[in-house]
Parts: C-alpha cells; structure tokens; sequence
C-alpha cells in the first residue's frame, strides 16, 4: 500500500491498572504522522506517552484502542511484514549480557537470516570493532548505544526509531547520535527520534510532534513551529522605559515591559523601533530580537496540561492540538 | 521456525550459568560412577573378617535369648493376625530371626539391582537441573529485558516462544545422555572389572538400560516445564520459589496431610516413571469386635500413570505460558 507516511496512528489509548483497581491513561487517543524521509523528533516531557506509544508500535505491549499504521502497514496484525524495515531502540538498549557484541549481533543476524558477514561492517560503522570480543556488560553506555545502532542497521531499516537515545551520554557521545542521525536521514532514512531535551531535537530534526498526557498538542516543521510560537518580538534596553512605552504605543505597536526592559510584540523590524525612538530622542542601549527556541514553544504548548508537562491544568480547560501549518 | 530454533540452541550452549549447571550435573554423575566403583567391589578380607566378629557374637545372643525373641515374635503376629481384615497378608516373618553372615557383608553385588537403584536414586539430579536451567535460559531474558530487543528482530511470538522451549528440551538431552551414560558405563565397566557382574540378587526394578532411558526422556519433559515457567514468571528466583515452593507445600506437606493425593504428586509419579512404578500407603482403618486397627496399605502407580501424568502436567504448564506469553505487555 503506497503512503508517503512511515508512521500514522488514529486515536491510539493505552491505559494501565494498578493494584488499587485505578487505571492511568499513558496515552489517551494520540493521532500521530511520522512524514518519509527525515528526522522527526517525538517530544514531550517525562510519563508524556512517548515510549508507550513506541512500544506499542512495535508490537510490545498492546493498545486498548486505536489503530496504527507502519509503511501503510496496519500493526500488529501485519508487523511481521514489516519489522524488517524498522530498527528500534527503546530507552536503554538491551542485549544478552554475558555475550561479546559480536555474539549478541550474530544471533540477531541469524533471527532475521542476515549474512553474518555483515556483523563486522556494521561493527565497524559504529567504531565498535576493536571491542567486539568484550562482554556487553563490560560495555559503558556509549558502546552499548553503538552497539544497538550496529544492531539496527543488520536490517538496513527504512525507519529507524530511537527512543532517548541520549540519555546518560557525555557531551561527545550526544554529538555522535546526533550525527549519526542526521547521517542515516541524508541516506534518505527516516528517522524518528524520542526526546524530552528539546534543545537537542531541535538541532536535528525536520519535523517534531508535541505530545502531553498522551495528546498531541503540536505537531509540523520545526522552523514553523518556532516561527509560529516566536511572532517576531524585540527586546528593548532603553533609559526612559515609560517614555519609550508610550513612543512604542502610539505607533499602534503592542508594548509591555519586562523588568528594565520593553518588549515589542508582532513582528515590528527591530529598524522601525529605533527610528521611532530616536525621533523623539530616545536612544536604545541594547535591542534585540528574541529568539525562540522548542522549548519556549513546547513549554507555552503544554502550560497548564497537568502531570506529564509542567504545570497543573485548569478547571475544564480543553486545548485542541496545535498544527504548525495552519498557524503559520 | 528453524533459524530461531537454530540461535536458540546456539544460545543455550553458550550461556555460563548453562555451561556451569551441566558441569555441576557431570560432576555428580562422576561421584555416582564412582560410588558404583565401590558397589561392585567384593568384600575385601578385613570387611568380611569384620562382619564374621559381629556375626559370632549376634548369633550368640541369639543363642541364648533367641528362643524368647521368637515367641514374642509369633505372640504379637498372633495378635495382630486377630484384628486383621486378611490374617493370611500378616507375616512377622518370626522364622527368619537367626542372624545370617550375609546381614554383615551387605549382600552381593549385582549390575542389574545396583546400577537400576543408583540410576533411580541420582534422576532427582534430571530432573531439578533441567527445570532450573530450562527456567533460567529463558527468564534471564525477561530480567535483563533482552526479550524486547529480539522481540523487534522476531516478532512472531508463538515461534518465538516455541524456538525457546524447544531449545531447553533439545538442549538438555544431550546432558542427560552423557550424564546417564556415565554412570552406566561406569558401573558396568566396574562390575566386569570385578567379576561381579552375574553375582546372585534379583532387581525389583527395571533393567539400568531401561531406566536410563526413561531418565534421557523425561530430562526434557521437564525442561519444558522449566522454561514455560521462565515465562510465566519472568525471574530465575521467581522460577526457584515456585519450584521449591511446590516442592515443599504441595510433595511434602500437603501430601502428608491428604494421603489421598499421593498418587497425583509429582514426586510419586516421577518416581513411578523412572523405576517402573512406585508404591506409596495409605492409613486404612477397620473396626472389628477385637477393637479398631489401622494398617498402611500399599497402593501402586504404574509406569503408564506416571508417563501420561508428566505429559499432561508440562502441556498444561506450557500452553498456559504460551498463551500468557501471546498477550502481556513485555517491558
């Protein structure tokens, strides 16, 4: 079945019972679309829904309702037609300890009837040939992520899905996923990346979708989604702020201070201001434009969404999600 | 189908606590063997000196307190044969009292008793080893969450799930064989070495061949159990507790406390396979004019019994797992 989306789901609901007989939504109707090609970050905070949604996507735990499609492939049903285009990392990569890397990717490779030849080349993409012999719990944590990249890639899967694939990694090894990342997208894979650390999907990925309490509230380009959330707001550094406000006001320009300084919202050309102000003698110490970044967006997205985003919500507050497209 | 299988095999041998296990279970068979060095021995001379002294002077006391000891004898199956429902089925065996050389000397050796009651009394070793292998082979792949990974490379987890309790009962038949093996050939080659081997006493059991067969085939029987139970509780000492647990409520305790379940416990069947039967008692009372006796009836489980009992405890226990392996949630 051609689709142009490697990932769809249409009101996909988890929900889990605990001893007490309550039950907690961990994802409650997500409606996801995951473009071919690419990197697409998966954001949301911590309990969001994120690796239930991926667990659920590759046939670990099953959903309560709701449907979802892989390469137009309704799974689980049809998972087993195409797994072998998907590669996934779910939170920590585990693998049979005791064993070397080597082992642990030979018995994969022979599960999925790869030429075991291929162990070493994809050893050797993830620079992890010197340490196959080892044992894996002799790894550190970077080499375990290595080794489960080198593992995904005996199926030269078409979808790669990581889940907090930096979780624990020093500044090198976050560098080198990202890279590695960004290399498999160039390579015309698609890419779906997991994150609660905005700042660094946002380095990577060409698409996101926001999830909280298991809802998407978000979901297009990245540069949209910024450029929706920014609106082009300039901070003004200024001696006379009360003057300066009024100067502002009476261009019709929508003004509001912020400690020492103004802010001037709706996109006006930082140009404009200081003509404004210097016409009436007023001249700025500091203006300059603010930059928005994911995580000023993602925190305005989910302010007042409740536990598994940042603040408790309102009283019958319902937010719809929010697309990039159309607000842009 | 096969390729999992395959792997499975593969992992199986090349797991260090599988590898330790099979080590431990040869070790014992080698003490076993050696035990059956000892058994096929003749009596040296300074033993058969040893039990002469200890004869000579039981056969004196007889001597001199015997013909007392035998009328106690008969008065008490006098007694008993009394109250008895079958009087002929009671024997105090009174006219067998006279001490005989041979109660010192431990009677003679012979391949065919000692080898089956040898073989009969190590297959406990057949079969704890392969459930607590079996269970761990696969359990230790739910508690290091391994299970999820391989789960994304073979997603089918009905072949999933049989290419690992079939590579427990694969794998472990080749263990049991050379542990079996060594302890046959062992003894054999012991009691022809000592010229023992058609020495005078019958076997109640099977022939050792045949025991040790039952032993290779019941060894992955219960390797079955073991890894359905790997999966259904998810933790080698999860799978331990169970094993233990049942073997302590259920084969002592509560068999104890209900004679009547003596029959349908595993101990008492697994017994009755490996040895040909196994006999167990039950307290049966009666009530006469002489008063209320109770006595402890012999009871026998057949072979058969045994065979289709262990049979239909590992389907149940593995088509449980499967069907619980085929719907929960793997973490």
């Amino acid at each position: 079945m051609p689709t142009d989306l490697a990932i769809s789901t249409r009101g996909l609901r988890k929900t889990y019972r605990h001893r007490r007989g309550q039950r907690s939504v961990a994802v409650g109707g997500l409606d996801l679309d995951v473009p071919i090609g690419g990197v697409h970050g998966f954001l949301g905070p911590n309990g969001a829904g994120k690796t239930t949604t991926i667990r659920m996507l590759l046939g670990l735990i099953r959903a309560d309702s709701g449907t979802m499609t892989l390469f137009g492939q309704t799974v689980p049903e049809r998972l087993p037609d195409v797994i072998g285009r998907v590669g996934a990392i779910v939170e920590q990569p585990k693998f049979f300890p005791s064993f070397s890397g080597r082992k642990n990717l030979t018995m994969l490779a022979r599960a999925i009837d790869a030429p075991t030849t291929l162990v070493d080349v994809v050893l050797s993409d993830v620079g992890l040939l010197d340490r196959a012999d080892d044992r894996y719990k002799g790894y550190s944590l970077g080499m375990k992520q290595r080794l489960a990249i080198a593992a995904t890639l005996l199926k030269d899967p078409d979808l790669l899905i990581f889940d907090e694939p930096t979780n624990g990694l020093d500044p090198a090894g976050i560098r080198e996923i990202r890279g590695t990342m960004r290399g498999l997208a160039e390579r015309g894979k698609t890419v779906l990346v997991s994150s609660h650390i905005l700042a660094e999907v946002e380095q990577v990925a060409d698409t996101v979708s926001i999830i909280a309490r298991g809802e998407l509230i978000a979901s297009g380009r990245v540069a949209d989604l910024i450029g929706a959330g920014a609106a082009g707001t300039v901070r003004v550094g200024i001696a006379d702020v009360p003057g300066a406000q009024r100067v502002l006001g009476a261009q019709g320009w929508t003004v509001r201070t912020e400690g020492r300084y103004l802010l001037v919202d709706g996109g006006v050309p930082p140009a404009s201001i200081t003509e404004a102000l210097a016409s009436q003698q007023l001249f700025v110490d500091e203006l300059v434009p603010v930059r928005v970044d994911l995580e000023s967006v993602f925190l305005e997205l989910t302010a007042g969404r409740g536990p598994g985003t940042h603040a408790p919500p309102p009283a019958g507050e319902h937010r719809p999600a929010h697309h990039a497209e159309e607000a842009s | 189908m096969s390729r999992l299988l395959r792997v499975e095999l593969d992992r199986f041998a090349s797991r260090t606590l599988i590898r330790l296990g099979v080590a431990g279970v040869l070790v014992i068979c080698c003490l076993a063997a050696f035990a059956a060095w000892q058994a096929a021995a003749p009596p040296s001379q300074a033993e058969i000196d040893q039990a002469q002294v200890y004869y000579e002077q039981a056969l004196a006391d007889f001597e001199e307190n015997g013909e007392q000891w035998v009328a106690d004898c008969e008065e008490g199956e006098a007694a008993e044969k009394e109250i008895a429902e079958d009087p002929d089925a009671v024997d105090w065996a009174c006219d067998q009292m006279e001490p005989k050389l041979e109660n010192w000397l431990g009677g003679e050796p012979s391949f065919d008793r000692d080898t089956s009651g040898l073989l009969t009394s190590v297959s406990v070793v057949f079969v704890l080893a392969p459930l607590l292998l079996a269970g761990s082979f696969v359990s230790a792949e739910f508690s290091t969450g391994s299970i999820g990974n391989w789960l994304t490379f073979a997603p089918r987890r009905v072949r999933v799930y049989l290419s690992k309790v079939l590579a427990a009962a694969f794998g472990i038949i080749p263990v049991a064989a050379v542990g079996v093996g060594i302890m046959l050939g062992a003894s054999w080659l012991s009691y022809r070495y000592f010229d023992t081997m058609d020495a005078a006493g019958t076997s109640e059991l099977s022939s050792p061949v045949d025991v040790a067969l039952r032993i290779v085939a019941l060894a992955p029987v219960v390797a079955v159990i073991g890894a359905a139970l790997g999966f259904l509780a998810r933790h080698t000492a999860a799978v331990l507790g169970v094993v233990m647990g049942w073997l302590v409520l259920v084969e002592v305790i509560l068999a104890n406390q209900v004679e009547q379940l003596q029959p349908w416990t595993l101990v008492t069947n697994v017994t009755a396979w490996v040895q040909g039967s196994a006999t167990y008692y039950l307290t049966e009372c009666a009530t006469t004019a002489a008063g209320s006796s109770c006595t402890g009836v012999s009871h026998v489980v057949s072979q058969t019994q045994g065979g289709i009992y262990l049979a239909a405890v590992a389907a149940v226990i593995a088509g449980a797992a499967l069907l619980v392996f085929r719907r929960r949630d793997v973490g």
